[in-house]
């Protein structure tokens, strides 16, 4: 429920994180260009369905959904606190906050998951933040959400 | 009062509302130059186009959202297709109006720059009363320029410092007029009774035009669409309840939409 199709993935990171043309994801895939039209469309509601709930079960409310680059803001209505998710290919959505940025070993794991994904889906452009402080990269992928 | 309307700040609802701020801006103008009847014109067209590009209303259909312009009735509708960014600008931390609408920048500084080129080429100025009807342009050029530019949240200490600022400026003006009167006449600008109420009529419509446009720009948010064709457009809702409860229903009829087509 929480998770797209891997075809309908792999349409999303063609067209959104490669920025391939639809006729161009077609002929890689050996499918029409409707078809591919209808994944994408299709695609966009399920993620959409997906923030929607997320936001749902933590009792948040929605400030940003960007479906062209998989990831939402929410703010939750307990704590004001505002929360990033983050669509992963193949495993689901990941739910991040700003502050504070806990690097403890299972952290780390989650934080590498987001800033790979933020480059496969094009939120940060620069393939060498993967080396750089973690803390920079992921201050810097907060700036450019919120902008 | 409405909940959620369209904003002119895209397409033809942006020209439209652009035209109408400068020929609001040049019948003010005008009307300095004695030429009454181009002075009527701009303002009987300024109001044209302003109520044409008067945001109507909003209709959420299957996955596209349908905005309708016009008053009173409506002269043009646009429908957002392929919707693949809907966010709350006044609730990001790093968020303006003017990385989505930089066609407005143009029209704010024409409309802050044209009373002082005036002012500047015409040399003889006029009756010292009249400043403060002239100054109108320039001050909601200068709140609406800041607007665009520090829309979020943050910088609503901001706005709120800059209003303190112009009502410094509006007593500064104030002083301004009073002492070129009796520069210019030689004697008290409260000795002429209608002199008095222009300068009154002038100060008062300075002062409401602006905190009137200070206030409604704190209290209102403004819901941001794009569309994968990179086209955006903007939704001005009533609190920031409303453009929660207007980005829910959005989302929620997109999903719903992606369901039934499956």
């Amino acid at each position: 429920m929480l998770k797209l199709p891997p075809r309908m993935e792999e349409i999303l990171l063609l067209v959104y994180g490669e920025e391939l043309r639809e006729v161009d994801v077609a002929k890689r895939l050996s499918i029409s260009k409707q078809a591919v039209s209808k994944a994408l469309r299709e695609a966009r509601g399920r993620l959409a369905q997906i923030f929607l709930t997320i936001a749902d079960l933590m009792y948040a409310d929605i400030i940003r959904v960007n479906i062209e680059k998989g990831y939402a803001i929410i703010k939750l209505r307990q704590t004001k606190q505002k929360a990033y998710v983050f669509y992963v290919p193949t495993k689901g959505p990941r739910v991040i906050f700003e502050n504070p940025i806990n690097l403890d070993k299972n952290n780390v794991k989650l934080y590498e998951e987001i800033v790979e994904t933020a480059i496969k889906w094009r939120i940060l452009r620069n393939k060498n933040l993967k080396t750089k402080d973690l803390v920079k990269v992921l201050t810097e992928l907060f700036k450019v959400v919120e902008a | 009062m409405k909940r959620q309307w369209p904003l002119p700040y895209s397409g033809l609802p942006a020209l439209m509302s652009g035209i109408s701020m400068i020929c609001f801006t040049g019948g003010i103008l005008t009307g300095f130059l004695n030429a009454p009847v181009v002075m009527s014109i701009l303002i009987v067209l300024g109001f044209v186009f302003g109520l044409l590009s008067a945001g109507r209303r909003i209709e959420v259909v299957s996955d596209s959202v349908v905005l309708e312009y016009g008053f009173t009735r409506t002269a043009l509708k646009y429908t957002i297709k392929d919707i693949i960014d809907v966010f709350d600008i006044n609730e990001l931390s790093r968020g303006n109006l003017v990385r989505y609408f930089k066609y407005h920048l143009f029209i704010f500084n024409l409309v802050i720059v044209l009373p002082i080129i005036y002012l500047i080429l015409k040399g003889v100025y006029p009756n010292p009363v009249y400043l403060p009807i002239l100054f109108i342009p320039v001050l909601i050029g200068i709140v609406l320029q800041l607007y665009i530019v520090f829309t979020a949240k943050n910088y609503r200490k901001l706005i709120r410092r800059v209003s303190q600022v112009l009502s410094i400026v509006w007593v500064t003006i104030g002083f301004i007029v009073g002492m070129t009167y009796r520069e210019v006449y030689g004697k008290s600008l409260f000795t002429d009774p209608s002199a008095t109420i222009l300068y009154f009529i002038g100060m008062v419509l300075l002062a409401a035009s602006t905190i009137v446009l200070i206030a409604l720009m704190c209290k209102h948010h403004v819901v941001i669409i794009e569309s994968a064709d990179g086209k955006s457009y903007a939704i001005g809702t009533s609190s920031a309840e409303d453009a929660k409860k207007l980005m829910k229903h959005i989302l929620e009829v997109i999903a719903k939409n992606a369901e039934a087509t499956t």
